[in-house]
């Protein structure tokens, strides 16, 4: 059974979300690849997926693992890639909060994400930023 | 200029790189969701959208960066998926049927490492994504 999604409030600098298993599976990258139209032919000749497949895996993870609240606005996106996810591949991916600004009109929060191989080596790191409505 | 013609080594600080134009439908977006796992109704249902702010659904801000990706990739190639960065703010929404161009120019060529502002913006020059991507130029 799932894990219940951690609150806003308890999402603190250095909480880290418990570790998200992305498995790269054939299903979930044909779909990326009828959303995004243009990268299909040189991805599947080469067995791996667009690099941002990776990142939309990490976030559908983090976001399943939280509970935003309606009116949450994904705002900024840092991401390095540092090689290709293969198909078929089971990545892991560890995500903590790094900052947390929440003064009067401002709720903002960061989360770093780190994708890595079950050899722990770097697929993707990134950064995303969130400004959560304010009460 | 065709992004399969260029090589990255002919770029230097002010070049544009090639436009990519894509057009957002509710059934890629629809896809995105399979895909990511993201199945937030703002992007998918349309009754509901309809009622918020933003008066309809949305594209993921992913999907929209995905294309930014996508330019970089046909430009860099490889380089890109092993050692590219980017780095981007959600400036504005993309609805169905809207058309979005990612553009890019060459700001910055540090030792072997290109450095680009990139856009995509919609068919009204309404900023929907501002960033820089960089990336190793390939030997």
């Amino acid at each position: 059974m799932a894990a219940e999604p951690i609150e806003p409030g308890d999402l603190v600098p250095g909480y880290a979300f418990p570790p998200a298993r992305l498995a790269v599976d054939a299903a979930r990258a044909a779909a990326y690849l009828r959303a995004t139209e243009g990268e299909g032919e040189r991805f599947e000749a080469s067995g791996t997926v667009p690099p941002m497949a990776v990142a939309a895996l990490a976030m559908a993870a983090m976001g399943e693992a939280m509970a935003l609240p309606a009116g949450t606005v994904h705002v900024s996106q840092e991401v390095t890639f540092h090689r290709p996810a293969r198909l078929g591949e089971v990545l892991i991916s560890r995500a903590m909060v790094t900052r947390r600004v929440n003064r009067g009109k401002i709720n903002l929060m960061n989360v770093g994400i780190n994708v890595a191989d079950p050899s722990d080596l770097p697929v993707m790191t990134a950064e995303t930023s969130f400004v959560l409505p304010t009460e | 200029m065709n992004v399969m013609t260029i090589h990255p080594r002919e770029l230097k600080p002010g070049d544009r790189l090639p436009a990519l134009t894509r057009r957002i439908a509710q059934e890629r977006i629809n896809a995105y969701a399979e895909a990511s796992g993201d199945y937030n109704p703002i992007h998918i249902d349309p009754e509901f959208a309809g009622k918020t702010a933003l008066g309809g659904t949305v594209a993921h801000g992913m999907l929209v960066l995905a294309y930014v990706s996508e330019l970089m990739t046909a430009v860099f190639g490889e380089s890109w998926v092993r050692g590219g960065h980017l780095s981007a703010r959600f400036k504005g929404a993309a609805y169905p049927g809207d058309t979005v161009t990612v553009s890019g120019t060459v700001t910055k060529l540090e030792g072997n490492r290109l450095t680009c502002d990139v856009q995509v913006r919609n068919q009204r020059n309404e900023p929907v994504i501002l960033g820089e991507a960089a990336a190793e130029v390939p030997a």
